[in-house]
């Protein structure tokens, strides 16, 4: 391109870009390059033509070798909804194991040499971003819808880091081990889930995916309800409101006074009444005066400190119905 | 519910009985030391699997069975059922399956699932789950009726102004709160085709039970009468929910509809002031009568929209959207349950009628600007509107006094908030499976009846993660906040709530309900700081560890009375060690502290309010002499190991696990000069835990499998809130008298396994 020169500089630049075409020109560097290139795309066009080719008998063609005595038996897939042919939807239903695994004839060929198209180990892994947009052929929308941009997709976490396919149950649905999958990575909340007040994680009773969606959605900590509030009171619905009279920091926020996971006080609350309530609480007389160790059972016992604290009297935190509920008393 | 667990539980022993008689189709090959294929991936070619387990509890321990329906001394049954049908692999055109699952068949706590249909056609399911939840059952009342809404005195009670005047000796009845939940749900999902499906769900669930709560009567906020009581819980929820779901290349939607309708079977808890000499005559026993509202039956309803377009390969937009409405239609109690108490002012209202509002919307763009970089921008917006208007409510003070007149009526403040946010993250994929992500988030919050009625915070973060030599994988994060908000109007509760006529019988520099300096920490200014920081190191086949740390701290630095401050750190170790396919082991360990810092000023009343002053001599609210500081320091201690040995290859194997964890609390006090503040500090709080479980697993054939185990569990508590308090030791609060769980149980437990 021909550029008019306003000062020294562009020309000169203008004279480099010459300099550099020419060089490109040479008669043994292009040639050299483009030979190059041609066996660069031709050794990859070799390969993808390979790849890209489906075993001539699909699953049987697999089975030769993967059969009921390999190390990692992958037959437990025929029963489940994988494994069903009669869906034109599962892989069994379409190309068999290459379904997932992509067109593996150059596996199949050379098995030790060639990986399958898609591998999720040991031996090859595919990129975490390939495996997913396989799965994702099949598996996108409903839980999954933003699956793209999420804490676990960013984490460059693909589904078979948490789903197993090759086994008659897949562990993340099962209640009582969904949470020993989760605890590999979230550690804080192994151990909070063995504090004195916790939620019944461990019984398999509350389960990660009763508050979270791993697969990521639109709340912070990948709620499944649209806000915290929300997900809360989908269990702890007499907790809902409205109210008469509300408790502002109740009604705005849960985390406010609870801690989810587990937590060393009564009920999941962060600290305990009346010093909980005292953070936010400071009128004249009982609420602002100091309750402390001189108020113990063995001492003068103090009603605003002892048995429930503030939540003797002062029970419906959570907010009240009652006319004569100002207090959260009735 | 519990006589046909029991049977099924029977049932499931006979299924089980076949292992006896089960034939050894492996032959001679069976425990061949040529024969690698691990027990595990044998169990794989079984489609189903039934077990039966008997188990002896040693002791009574709430705490050891507050979710596991093991709570009590004695032997239980216990059953689990997995069946599967599918069609066969050459079975080209069969799409028929079923599913049958069930756990802890016997326990009140069982579940049950059922799952068949046509794949690719339609799926039906139903299910029925039960929770159980028992609290401290070592408290102990005078009060009958427990279980139902109306709670008695014994004839013979002798009544007193204080608790230690009260006839506690005779009879009294154990409290034993405990929650059961039971759930039935009923799913149909139709498929059209490959784009469209349908899913409707209908869920019933039954809570009942008892909880406990406190409740006073009262005439003067500093001498309240309170006792602890027993609460019926019976709630029934019926719930709708219809999903419409759409995929299809580009576009993916979903469209759901969730009707929720709460009905409680109690509206009002009535109980019998156990005081007398308080109040007057109406009031006191045996004429005395509190009634302490219910839940409300609530109706909810919400419609919410999820989206996911596909502009190209790297241009996707993400849409979530909800409108929520929560209604409650019961009628109102009346100002007091007491008709000898004299209300001559109507309710403002008939009924509540109160509608709650609730909006959200969320939309997001990922741009992969290229294979390295990724944007990614993010809008929220959240909305909460309390329909009820505000009315003035001439309460009466806990069914103590007669209705208040209409000068000292309290107006209700209907809360609505408003929540935006805005969210920049860009992500760089750096070489060696780097990842740099940089983020700022901008949030408003705007409020009404609040004393900060906007508040905005700026978050900036930081994340970072790498791997070394494929072994060794590290991330770190960090984010700082800045939140910030306008004047703060600590007077706004007082002046919204009282009338015009009180607010002008108080003086001008005793107008306020909080203190002047006070700030609420949700409303605060503040400047946080989280981190966190993890490494993975794969070492080689054996062994592999994972640290992981994080911390968050909170300043409050606008705050001179309130919450001032909080830190909480989390360091957590773990080791797995492989040595061999017949030997896995792991062990975790995990360090916690946290600690608040507040500050209170004790101040009283009348001449004394006054925050104002700065000329001694000071009221008591001016007076910075009255300040008390609160530092709380919390540890938290655990200790996890077990080991997984194959003693035999593919006969014989132990198992063993070990938890132990510590939890202490301490609250340390500070005081600056005020004589009548001793600011003496509270005994230390502490729970221990061990609780540690072997079990010996006997593969006798690829079919059955038996499993004996020992469990050894022991928690120690020691709470100054409950230990040593009496039923009688506060003078005007009647408690339950519960006492800090410490526990020793064993746990013997006999299963098999049936597989076929």
């Amino acid at each position: 391109m021909i550029m008019s020169s306003k000062n020294g500089a562009s020309a000169s630049r203008l004279v480099l870009k010459k300099r550099t075409i020419k060089w490109y020109r040479s008669s043994v560097t292009l040639p050299g390059l483009m030979l190059i290139a041609l066996f660069a795309v031709s050794s990859n066009a070799a390969e993808k033509s390979v790849a890209a080719e489906y075993s001539e008998e699909r699953t049987k063609t697999c089975l030769e070798c993967h059969d009921e005595d390999e190390e990692y038996p992958v037959h437990s897939i025929f029963r489940t909804a994988h494994g069903v042919a009669g869906d034109s939807r599962s892989p069994q239903g379409s190309e068999g194991c290459e379904s997932c695994h992509g067109p593996s004839a150059g596996h199949a060929d050379k098995p030790r040499k060639n990986s399958p198209a898609i591998s999720f180990g040991p031996k090859w892994v595919t990129p975490a971003s390939d495996r997913t947009e396989m799965c994702a052929s099949c598996h996108a929308g409903e839980a999954r819808i933003h699956w793209e941009g999420s804490v676990h997709d960013l984490e460059d976490l693909s589904c078979t880091d948490c789903h197993r396919s090759h086994v008659n149950r897949d562990p993340v649905t099962v209640k009582s081990l969904q949470a020993g999958l989760c605890f590999s990575c979230h550690k804080t909340q192994q151990a909070e889930l063995n504090l004195p007040s916790r939620h019944p994680i461990k019984e398999g009773k509350t389960i990660c995916s009763d508050c979270h969606n791993p697969h990521g959605s639109s709340t912070a900590a990948d709620l499944i309800q649209p806000s915290l509030i929300e997900t809360c009171v989908s269990c702890h619905k007499e907790k809902r409101g409205p109210f008469i009279f509300e408790h502002p920091p109740a009604a705005e926020d849960c985390s406010e006074c609870h801690r989810p996971h587990g937590s060393t006080q009564p009920s999941l609350l962060v600290s305990r009444p009346p010093f909980l309530c005292q953070q936010c609480h400071m009128a004249n007389f009982h609420p602002s005066l100091l309750h402390d160790g001189t108020g113990l059972a063995e001492g003068r016992p103090n009603f605003n400190l002892l048995a429930r604290g503030c939540l003797n009297c002062h029970s419906q935190v959570h907010g009240s119905n009652h006319p004569s509920g100002a207090r959260l008393m009735r | 519910m519990k006589k046909k667990f029991y049977f099924l539980a029977l049932i499931l022993g006979f299924l089980t009985a076949p292992c006896t008689l089960a034939e050894d189709d492996f032959g001679d090959d069976w425990g061949d030391e040529e024969d690698i294929r691990p027990i595990t991936t044998v169990w794989q070619d079984f489609m189903s699997t039934n077990s039966f387990a008997l188990i002896y509890v040693s002791e009574d321990s709430f705490k050891y069975g507050q979710y596991n329906g093991l709570s009590e001394k004695g032997f239980y049954f216990s059953g689990a059922l997995d069946m599967n049908a599918m069609p066969a692999m050459d079975e080209e055109q069969a799409t028929g399956f079923w599913r049958l699952r069930a756990d802890n068949l016997g326990l009140e706590t069982g579940s049950f699932e059922f799952i068949g249909g046509r794949q690719g056609n339609y799926t039906f399911s139903v299910s029925v789950d039960n929770y159980l939840s028992v609290g401290n059952d070592s408290g102990r009342t005078p009060f009958s009726g427990q279980g139902s809404d109306i709670l008695f005195l014994p004839s013979d009670w002798t009544a007193a102004n204080t608790t230690n005047g009260m006839s506690l000796d005779g009879a009294l009845f154990s409290v034993r709160p405990e929650l059961e939940r039971n759930q039935l749900m009923l799913e149909f999902t139709r498929h059209f085709s490959d784009q469209w499906a349908l899913t409707a769900r209908y869920s019933y669930e039954r809570k009942s039970g008892e909880k406990i709560t406190g409740a006073a009567f009262y005439i003067d906020a500093a001498n309240p009468h309170a006792a602890i009581l027993p609460m019926p819980v019976d709630y029934e929820n019926n719930q709708i929910d219809l999903v419409l779901d759409y995929v299809a290349t580009r576009l993916q939607m979903q469209l759901s509809y969730l009707f929720s309708d709460l009905d409680n079977r109690y509206d009002t808890l009535f109980w019998q002031n156990p005081y007398a000499g308080a109040f007057i005559p109406v009031v006191d026993y045996p004429n005395g009568y509190g009634g302490y509202d219910l839940p409300s039956d609530t109706k909810f309803q919400q419609i919410r929209f999820s989206g996911n377009y596909r502009f190209a390969s790297n241009l996707k937009l993400r849409i979530d959207g909800s409108a929520g409405q929560s209604e409650i239609e019961d009628g109102l109690s009346p100002y007091t349950i007491n008709p000898l108490l004299v209300v001559e002012t109507p309710l403002p209202i008939d009924k509540i009628g109160d509608e709650l509002d609730t909006r959200h919307l969320y939309v997001s763009l990922l741009y992969n600007m290229s294979r390295r970089f990724t944007l990614n921008v993010k809008y929220r917006f959240d909305a909460r509107e309390n329909n009820l208007a505000s009315y003035p409510w001439q309460y009466v003070r806990a069914d103590s006094i007669d209705q208040s007149p209409a000068l000292k009526a309290i107006f209700n403040q209907p809360h609505e908030t408003s929540k935006e946010k805005y969210t920049v993250e860009g992500t760089w994929r750096l070489p060696r499976s780097a990842r740099l992500t940089l983020g700022y988030d901008f949030d408003t919050v705007d409020r009404t009846f609040s004393s900060v009625e906007e508040t905005e915070e700026d978050t900036a973060r930081i994340e970072f993660k790498m791997r070394f030599f494929d072994k060794l994988t590290a991330r770190i994060e960090y984010s700082e906040s800045n939140l910030s908000g306008s004047d703060y109007q600590w007077s706004q509760s007082f002046f919204n709530s009282l009338t015009v006529a009180q607010i002008n019988l108080i003086p001008d520099n005793q107008r306020f309900n909080n203190h002047p300096l006070l700030r609420q920490y949700h409303l605060a200014n503040r400047e946080s700081q989280i981190g966190k920081f993890q490494l993975l190191y794969l070492m080689n086949d054996a062994w592999n560890f994972t640290l992981d740390s994080n911390f968050s701290s909170r300043d409050y630095d606008k705050s001179e009375l309130g919450l001032t401050e909080t830190t909480q750190y989390m360091v957590n170790l773990s080791a797995n060690y492989m040595p061999s396919d017949a030997i896995s082991s792991y062990f975790w360990v995990s360090l916690g502290e946290s600690e608040t810092e507040q500050t209170g000023r004790a101040f009283r009343g009348g001449i004394e309010k006054p925050a104002n002053v700065v000329v001694p001599p000071f009221p008591d609210g001016s007076d910075p002499s009255r300040n008390w500081d609160l530092e709380e320091e919390g540890e938290t201690r655990s200790i996890g190991a077990g080991i997984d040995w194959q003693l035999i290859e593919n006969k014989l194997a132990l198992t063993a696990d070990y938890v132990y964890v510590k939890t202490t609390l301490e609250d340390t006090f500070e005081v600056f000069g005020a004589r009548d503040l001793a600011g003496e500090d509270l005994p230390e709080q502490e729970t221990t835990m061990h609780q540690f479980t072997l079990a010996i697993n006997y593969h006798w054939r690829p079919e059955c499998s038996f499993r004996f185990s020992y469990e050894y569990y022991r928690y120690d508590s020691e709470d100054w809130a409950i230990d040593g308090v009496g039923l009688d030791t506060i003078s005007k609060v009647l408690t339950l008298g519960e006492e800090s769980p410490n526990d020793i149980i064993n746990v013997l437990s006999v299963s098999a396994w049936y597989r076929f």
